[in-house]
């Protein structure tokens, strides 16, 4: 690949996007490297720093795409994630991507980043909308003023692309403008002075834009200052004093800056039309109102969970690929063929037969996991790229108050209905940590992933009053656990407030896009998993830990009224736990329904897959993961045996 | 902590938005948050002294506009607040004490 000589090294221009949630961040970032990673209509799904390479005007670009960052100030993990890049020097040029219908919320950032004397160059997106709304922008007008390079854009139709890209093949050339800065009151102005003098470091930012931040009481900033400069105690005085009383400066820096940011706005942007009534907006209103939210959720959950994850893609795709595929035509050929390879026994059952990697594992990836997570996250994609899901927070934010959590918990919550491992990631998004822990704990104990929900619904829904048995007993399970674990936290309920993003009709080449992005996170991180997990089942029985731990296991069994064939499920349902449910899949038409319902809950409420309980030691430390697992391993055996029992006393005649 | 607390001398007519009625309309006057990210964050989505506001819908949570944004916030954030409601001219003017 030519980029990486070393002339293509010296031309590389480092490019990073930034801006608000929901702005086009994605989509520039996919325009300009041709690859479109994450797109999103909810606020914040864009959770890890994506890079990627562009190429045009003889030069090489790499662009990256950061979290949602509202302001320099930052309040949540992803926000101080993009931050700490654009602080950590590694950019030629910024690029700020803004909404242009709410441009006065989105040029506080660009002040900020002018004031911290970093290269912006700002991208005023959604002219189409504006359009309809009746504004018209005067981008002239706004890049005279704002004293940075302003460039009007549609980007999902690719208009305003062409002029970023000969804007950054230029990156260097530009003469040099005086861009536009907050000035604060004499008092503040003052204040900054004195910290500004006592900032010696080198931290990415100017040194004025530090002592703004550290008046502001930024955490972060004032940690470094702590760390790194000798005058801290004078600082740290000068940020305390100026911030007591009834005007603290923490409040009156933002003020001004959005200030000055209006004032801006105000010259350029003209209410030109009558904004346009669209039947998109009309929708997007009607779906605020419990009235007919509710309904469209009842038909959301029916039509795209049930008839399409569970119908579409865990009943007819499965089997056409597990049962017509796999079991009748390639297992049988795989394992003649590694018989044919291996004499050793132990090699064989390694690769082939009822345990092997190519038998099991690969055909549980393929057969059965992919179609069902496949069409959740079309399903998911087709949610999120249209607006709905801020809509269904909201409609939902008091029915979760309760277990602690704000409406807010609600996306990664949903997104566990499809994989348990990359919710527990998105759980960043969420505010306090209190909300994090408890939403994690949820994710733990019992929100069935995509994978476990399809085997679960294929197994069940023969038996539809087994199938409500089994979704009311997880219920009732993870609302008692929920609302006792927000209880026994000490800390009070998060706030919740949200930005409702206008309701926008997906495209199918956007959920395209997005789909196949997170299948092949989903591939990268959880196919090694699966594979891994063959390999662990297959040392296992070869060293005769197995039957041990399966005896140990046969006992919770029988306890709970089920056959000792079970714990098999149970101990591949921690190494995967759709790899349980999969199991039970096979094991399903031999059992009593009571068996078979028992097992689905028990199974569902046991503790995570291992790929999720790997990222819950990561994201919330091995105590917290711990102790999680420590509350969730016996309350799913509780369950079960209660559930067993009351089944049981219900008696035959249902059965 | 409450950041942000009501000052003394707001026009008369200042409500929260906890006891607004869905389609009036006002300025914000102040507000209070559990705390300053909560502050911060509000002060992010355009919600900031001076900005316009109309109350959409207080139920399930209060939805309302500002400016061109529309947000959701639930009553615990709702009543910290704080707008001069205009009165309106198309209802009964008595209502508003
Ligand atoms: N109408 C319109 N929609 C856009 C435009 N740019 C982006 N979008 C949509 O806005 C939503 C958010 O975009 P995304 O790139 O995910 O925002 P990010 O959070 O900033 O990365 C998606 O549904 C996009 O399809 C535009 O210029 N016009």
């Amino acid at each position: 690949m030519g980029w990486s000589s070393k002339a293509g090294e010296k031309a590389r221009v480092r490019v990073v996007i930034v801006g608000c949630p929901n702005v086009g961040k994605s989509v520039l970032f996919g325009r300009l490297t041709g690859r479109y990673v994450s797109v999103s209509n909810y606020p914040g799904t864009t959770v890890e720093v994506t890079r990627g390479i562009g190429r045009w005007a003889g030069r090489t670009f790499e662009v990256t795409d950061t979290p949602g960052l509202y302001s320099l100030s930052c309040i949540t993990d992803e926000e101080r994630a993009a931050r700490a890049l654009i602080m950590g020097g590694g950019s030629d040029v910024l690029l700020q991507v803004a909404d242009a219908k709410n441009l006065d919320r989105m040029l506080p950032l660009t002040l900020q980043l002018s004031e911290a004397g970093l290269p912006v160059v700002l991208i005023v997106n959604m002219l189409d909308e504006a359009r309809r709304a009746g504004l018209a922008v005067d981008l002239a007008g706004l890049g005279d003023r704002l004293g940075v390079p302003v460039i009007g854009a549609v980007l999902t139709r690719g208009e305003g692309v062409e002029e970023i890209k000969e804007l950054l093949a230029a990156v260097g050339d530009t003469g040099t403008i005086q861009p536009l800065v907050p000035r604060y009151d004499r008092q503040v102005e003052a204040a900054i002075r004195a910290v500004e003098a006592r900032i010696t470091g080198n931290y990415g930012l100017r040194p004025r834009a530090m002592a703004v931040l550290a008046l502001q009481e930024d955490p972060e900033v004032l940690d470094i200052l702590r760390a790194r400069e000798l005058n801290w105690p004078l600082v740290s005085d000068l940020v305390v004093r100026m911030n007591q009383g009834s005007e603290p400066v923490r409040q009156r820096i933002p003020l001004v800056v959005h200030r000055l940011a209006r004032r801006v706005v105000t010259r350029c942007l003209r209410q030109v039309g009558r904004p346009a009534l669209t039947p998109g907006q009309v929708a997007g209103d009607l779906l605020l109102r419990p009235m007919f939210g509710l309904p469209v959720l009842v038909a959301v959950i029916y039509f795209g969970l049930y008839r399409f994850v569970g119908g579409f893609g865990a009943g007819t795709l499965v089997d056409v690929l597990d049962r017509t595929l796999f079991l009748s035509r390639l297992n049988p050929w795989l394992d003649r063929v590694v018989d044919g390879l291996f004499t050793g026994e132990a090699w064989r059952e390694l690769l082939a037969h009822d345990y092997g990697l190519l038998t099991l594992g690969l055909r549980y990836a393929v057969a059965i996991v992919l179609p069902i997570v496949g069409t959740f996250f079309v399903a998911f994609a087709v949610l999120e790229d249209s607006g709905y899901l801020p809509r269904l927070a909201l409609l939902t934010d008091r029915l979760l108050k309760p277990l602690g959590l704000s409406g807010r918990a609600l996306i990664p919550l949903t997104l566990g209905l499809g994989c348990g491992t990359m919710a527990t990631l998105v759980t960043r998004t969420l505010e306090t940590r209190r909300e994090r822990l408890l939403a994690t704990f949820l994710l733990a104990l019992g929100v069935p992933c995509s994978a476990q929900l399809g085997v679960v619904m294929g197994v069940l829904s023969a038996r539809p009053h087994a199938l409500a048995v089994w979704a009311s007993a997880v219920v009732v399970a993870l609302l008692a656990g929920g609302t006792l674990a927000a209880h026994l936290l000490p800390g009070r309920a998060a706030p919740f407030f949200m930005e409702v993003p206008p309701l926008r009709l997906p495209s199918l080449g956007n959920i395209w896009r997005k789909t196949t992005a997170r299948m092949v996170w989903y591939f990268r991180e959880v196919l090694p998993v699966f594979l891994a997990a063959s390999v662990v089942i297959w040392l296992g029985r070869l060293t005769g830990v197995f039957p041990t731990v399966l005896s140990g296991l046969a006992g919770v069994c029988r306890w709970l009224g089920l056959p000792k064939e079970t714990s098999l499920v149970f101990l591949f349902g921690f190494l995967r736990r759709d790899y349980g449910a999969a199991g039970l899949h096979d094991l399903a038409p031999g059992l009593p329904a009571q068996a078979v319902v028992v097992a689905a809950v028990t199974l569902t409420l046991f503790v995570p897959c291992l790929a999720q309980t790997v990222l819950m030691f990561k994201e919330r430390g091995p105590v917290t993961a711990l102790a999680i697992m420590g509350v969730v391993f016996p309350t799913a055996v509780a369950v079960g045996y209660v559930l067993s029992r009351v089944l049981s006393l219900v008696g035959g005649a249902a059965w | 902590m409450v950041e942000g607390r009501m000052r003394t001398g707001t026009p008369p007519g200042t409500r929260s938005l906890a006891r607004m009625k869905p389609g009036e309309k006002g300025e914000v006057i102040s507000l209070e948050a559990p705390d300053h990210a909560g502050y911060r964050r509000l002060f992010a989505l355009g919600l900031v002294p001076g900005a316009t506001v109309t109350l959409l819908q207080r139920f399930p949570t209060y939805v309302f506009t500002a400016g061109r944004t529309t947000i959701a916030v639930d009553a615990g954030m709702a009543e910290g607040i704080w707008v001069a409601v205009r009165p309106s001219r198309n209802r009964s003017p008595q209502s508003r004490a």
